[in-house]
C-alpha cells in the first residue's frame, strides 16, 4: 500500500511507553519488510529525531538512540523522503490556508496530495481534509494489503 | 372526589397548553429576530470557508517514485535492529505518553520561539 505517514506514527513506533506503540511498531516492521511504501516530507525526519532525542534526554537515555533511529528510517528504501522545495512549500501553504492546518501538518498533507495517496495519522487534526483526502489512523488501517 | 380530580386535571392540561403556547411564541420571536451584524458576518465567513473547501482542487497527483527494494537478508537485519532499538528503550522506566501530544507540544514550542 502507498501512503503518507505523519511524524507521530514514527515516534510511537520507537517507544514502548507510547499508547499507539503496538500498532505503530507493527506498521514500521511492515514498512521495513516492504509491505507498505510510505512518503513523508523530509521535515518529518527532523521532527521525529528531535522529538525522540528530547524524550531520551528527559529520561537520561543516550540521545544517539534517536539519531540511530533516524539513520534507519533514512536508509529504508520503502520510505520516500520528499524534498521540501519551494513548490511543495507553496502547495502546503495553499492547502494549509484552505483547511486551517498548522505549518508542519500542511507539509504532510501537501505530500499526500502530491502523490494522491491516503494519509495515516493518529491525529484528528487531519480529518478536516476529508473527503478530498482519505485519512485514517493505525486502528483503521486496512489489513491484508 | 372524582369531580375534583377531573377539574384539577383539566386545569393542569389547560396550564400545560398555555405554557406550550408561550414557549412556541417565544421560539417564534427568537427565530424572527433579525441577526446582529457580527452574527451575520460569522455566518458569511462559514459559508465562504465551505465554498472555498468545496471548490478547491488539489494538485494533480504525481507518479510514485521507483523504489529499489531490499534483499530478504537486509529486511531481516533492519527488522532485528529496529526490534533491538525498541527493546533497549522499553527497558527504561518512563510514563506512558501520547506521541500526538508530544508532537503538538514540540510544534507549539517552535511556534512560540
Amino acid at each position: 500500500m502507498h501512503l503518507v505517514a505523519d511524524s507521530s506514527i514514527w515516534i510511537a513506533a520507537l517507544f514502548a511507553q507510547e499508547i499507539w506503540h503496538v500498532e505503530a511498531s507493527e506498521f514500521v516492521r511492515d514498512v521495513l519488510a516492504g509491505l507498505h511504501q510510505v512518503a513523508a516530507p523530509a521535515s518529518v525526519l527532523t521532527e521525529v529525531v528531535c522529538a525522540c532525542a528530547r524524550r531520551c534526554r528527559q529520561y537520561g537515555i543516550d540521545r544517539n538512540y534517536a539519531v540511530e533511529y533516524g539513520n534507519k528510517l533514512r536508509a529504508c528504501p520503502y520510505i520516500v523522503w520528499k524534498t521540501v522545495d519551494v513548490n511543495l512549500a507553496y502547495e502546503a501553504a495553499v492547502c494549509g490556508r484552505i483547511h486551517g492546518l498548522r505549518g508542519m501538518d500542511a507539509l504532510v498533507a501537501a505530500t499526500a496530495f502530491h502523490y494522491g495517496v491516503p494519509l495515516l495519522a493518529s491525529d484528528n487534526d487531519f480529518r478536516v481534509l476529508e473527503p478530498a483526502l482519505y485519512v485514517f489512523n493505525l486502528r483503521e488501517m486496512p489489513r491484508g494489503n | 372526589m372524582s369531580k375534583t380530580t377531573e377539574a384539577s386535571s383539566q386545569s393542569t392540561s389547560r396550564s400545560a397548553k398555555r405554557s406550550r403556547g408561550l414557549r412556541r411564541s417565544s421560539m417564534k420571536s427568537e427565530s424572527s429576530r433579525p441577526l446582529e451584524l457580527d452574527e451575520q458576518l460569522a455566518i458569511n465567513k462559514h459559508i465562504q470557508v465551505a465554498k472555498e473547501r468545496a471548490t478547491w482542487v488539489p494538485p494533480k497527483p504525481q507518479a510514485w517514485p521507483k523504489v529499489k527494494g531490499w534483499s530478504s537478508n537486509q529486511i531481516v537485519k533492519a527488522t532485528l535492529e529496529f526490534d533491538a532499538l525498541v527493546a533497549d528503550l522499553a527497558a527504561v522506566k518512563m510514563p506512558k505518553f501520547d506521541a500526538v501530544e508530544l508532537v503538538r507540544a514540540e510544534r507549539s514550542k517552535n511556534d512560540c520561539e
